[in-house]
């Protein structure tokens, strides 16, 4: 058995002592009881008589120390655990799309082991988790480790790490796996447009060559085929459908904004893209373009209406602009390997395993227990009441 | 229709009906009743015949003997009158332990129903912080007026009952309801000049119960009277306090019979009528039985 607050122990023992001598001092004041006849009692210099241990005043001390103690049990939240584990590890598995090969990274939890997924792929938010974990182990293991299975790429890393690392006492073991290839740089689009479609020029301005082959499909169409959805769903495969017939103009905006830059001109806005993650807006805040993922690879889907004339597509925002649309899935991405720095900030100096007395104990532990002890310590309250009256009587 | 005080005592008055308080001496009293009188005079009691002498009144010769014998006698017959009743009952802060009061009050108006039943004025005196007094009367209604008059008292303080008796302690009887826990030496004196002057006194002494046998345990005696006096009463201590107790109360019995005063001790677990009877019965030897005290053979003997 252990305890998640033992010093509410020590304090119940100080109370139960105090009430013991309380009872005790009390008792050796006689009661006071007006006799007409006093004056036949001889003088003597008894000014504290000792009475005898009455058996209710023994089951009265009982109750009151026994309801004191439960009441100090029961914040002390005691917990009861049958076996405690030599080690416990808390592995974070890297599952995002920084990983080259998740296979890599699920070998490394053994049977027994807490795994945290790590999807997001922020380091921060698994470690915070990881060390809650931990913490709650505390009263099933003497000691916990956590090991982080990544392979903590720069963009896993944010402002905010170091703080959470620093709550962890101990090291952490970090065991680095392949991270996913970075995607080539963009050189090629498969476009299917008409001959006459004004994007032809951009890209043609861009550099950009035109090759079926290329994992970025531009598709001018009305709608999408199946067989366009069934591509999309491969990986590093991104299906931008930038339909050239929108629809009927709405009204019209000044502005259209990428994560990578501002294209001023005038547009005539027709209908919304889709639900799905936003990509590029309007001036006044509206979604232009979106993307969904589709099995490994996404679709991009974008509402802006590009017309032949003027020489809004021949111009290097709006070059940039078709560039930022054209991108791999999820935008622009970091996958650089992190520093020694950084994971020697990770990893940190001290022993991996963290002895359990080292950690504070879990919000909850030991709570289950509480409410039964505080119940039994007023049962015990309400006792000591009857048999007071009792003996009053 | 009864009073409502007399209503609260009247199961004991029931019980008392029939109970007579026959007067230990001849009665000075003049006006008729029904105790024995120191008059002679010409009621229908006769009693013995006596020569006439020189200046006897002449309606009281015995014509028909006289005319027989030619000898003139007088007829002496016993005269019967009232005895005027005087019930004095202290209300010191002693009175209230208890049932003390209770049974003192009870007891005070069970002798007032006897005496008023034999047609003897009845008159109160209560002591304590606000004195009370109840001039003698024989008129319908003068139980109720006592038993009112005790309901509305309150024992407290340590006023003594002797200034009261010894100012308006005038009647041929007085009946002294106390503990004697006040200044039981004046009372004891005045009660003395009282006898010496003719008048019966007549002392119920009212001890309660828990104080011939105070409960086991320890705890600290305080006098109601005097809150400075604090007397531990443990174990240890109770042998010696019974012992100066009882010893204290055999003295006042001798004290107050050698007075000439009648001595009652009155116990507060005893029913009240059975006080009541033992008060005011003839036999001094045989009432003090049975009170539970230690004077019950003594006092016999």
């Amino acid at each position: 058995m252990s305890f998640a607050a033992p010093w509410f122990l020590l304090g119940g023992a100080v109370a139960a002592l105090a009430v013991i001598a309380l009872h005790f001092l009390v008792r050796r004041q006689p009661e006071r009881w007006q006799l007409p006849t006093t004056r036949f009692v001889p003088e003597t210099n008894e000014l504290a008589p000792a009475r005898s241990l009455e058996l209710s005043d023994r089951l009265l001390l009982a109750l009151r120390v026994l309801a004191v103690a439960m009441a100090a049990l029961a914040f002390a939240r005691p917990s009861f655990d049958a076996a405690r584990a030599p080690l416990m590890r808390v592995v974070v598995e890297d599952r995002s799309s920084a990983v080259a090969h998740t296979s890599e990274v699920t070998r490394a939890a053994a049977e027994g082991d807490r795994v945290i997924r790590m999807d997001s792929g922020s380091v921060s938010a698994a470690l915070l988790q990881a060390i809650r974990e931990a913490h709650a182990l505390r009263d099933a293991a003497d000691s916990v480790a956590i090991v982080l299975v990544s392979p903590v790429a720069r963009e896993q890393l944010d402002a905010a790490t170091p703080a959470i690392r620093a709550m962890w006492p101990g090291g952490i073991e970090l065991r680095r796996v392949a991270v996913h290839a970075v995607s080539p740089e963009l050189n090629a689009v498969a476009l299917r447009a008409s001959a006459d479609d004004p994007l032809r020029a951009t890209l043609s301005l861009s550099g950009l060559g035109m090759n079926d082959a290329a994992p970025v499909r531009l598709v001018r169409d009305a709608a999408l085929t199946a067989a366009d959805s069934a591509w999309a769903g491969e990986a590093g495969h991104v299906l931008v459908h930038w339909p050239d017939a929108v629809g009927p103009a709405l009204d019209t905006i000044g502005a259209l904004v990428t994560p990578a830059t501002v294209l001023v001109a005038s547009f005539a806005r027709s209908t919304a893209p889709p639900g799905g993650a936003a990509v590029a807006w309007w001036a006044d805040g509206t979604v232009a373009a979106t993307e969904s993922v589709l099995g490994d690879g996404c679709v991009r889907t974008v509402s802006v209406p590009v017309t032949a004339e003027g020489d809004l597509v021949l111009r290097e925002r709006f070059r940039r602009v078709v560039h930022d649309l054209l991108g791999p899935c999820g935008g622009a991405r970091d996958l650089t390997p992190a520093d020694s720095a950084a994971v020697r900030m990770i990893t940190g100096g001290a022993a991996v395993a963290v002895a359990s007395s080292a950690l504070s104990p879990h919000a909850n532990a030991g709570r289950a227990a509480m409410p039964w002890l505080l119940a039994l310590a007023l049962l015990f309250l309400v006792a000591e009441q009857l048999v007071r009256r009792r003996g009053e009587r | 229709v009864p009073r409502p005080e007399t209503l609260r005592y009247g199961a004991l008055l029931d019980a008392l009906r029939g109970v007579s308080w026959p007067a230990r001496v001849a009665s000075r009293g003049a006006t008729a009743g029904t105790h024995r009188s120191r008059l002679r005079g010409s009621s229908a009691e006769f009693t013995e015949y006596r020569a006439y002498r020189q200046g006897d009144d002449p309606r009281r010769l015995d014509w028909k003997l006289l005319a027989r014998t030619d000898r003139a006698f007088l007829r002496i017959t016993n005269e019967r009158a009232t005895l005027s009743t005087l019930i004095a009952v202290d209300a010191s802060a002693s009175m209230r332990f208890e049932a003390k009061w209770e049974t003192a009050c009870a007891l005070a108006v069970g002798l007032a129903g006897v005496a008023h039943a034999a047609g003897d004025p009845v008159g109160l005196l209560v002591s304590g912080a606000s004195p009370r007094r109840l001039p003698l009367r024989a008129r319908r209604g003068v139980v109720g007026e006592v038993a009112a008059a005790l309901r509305s008292a309150e024992p407290s303080g340590a006023a003594d009952l002797t200034p009261l008796l010894r100012e308006h302690g005038r009647a041929a009887r007085i009946a002294l309801v106390t503990d004697l826990l006040g200044d039981a030496p004046s009372l004891l004196r005045a009660a003395g000049e009282q006898t010496v002057r003719g008048v019966e006194v007549v002392l119920a002494h009212v001890v309660a119960r828990e104080e011939l046998d105070p409960p086991a345990g320890a705890r600290l005696a305080e006098d109601p009277e005097n809150p400075k006096l604090l007397r531990p009463l443990t174990p240890l201590t109770r042998e010696a306090y019974l012992a100066a107790f009882g010893a204290w109360r055999a003295d006042m019995a001798r004290a107050w019979r050698a007075a000439g005063a009648k001595y009652v001790e009155v116990i507060t677990d005893e029913p009240a009528d059975k006080a009541v009877r033992r008060t005011v019965g003839r036999t001094e030897g045989q009432m003090d039985r049975g009170t539970g005290g230690p004077l019950g053979g003594r006092a016999a003997s």
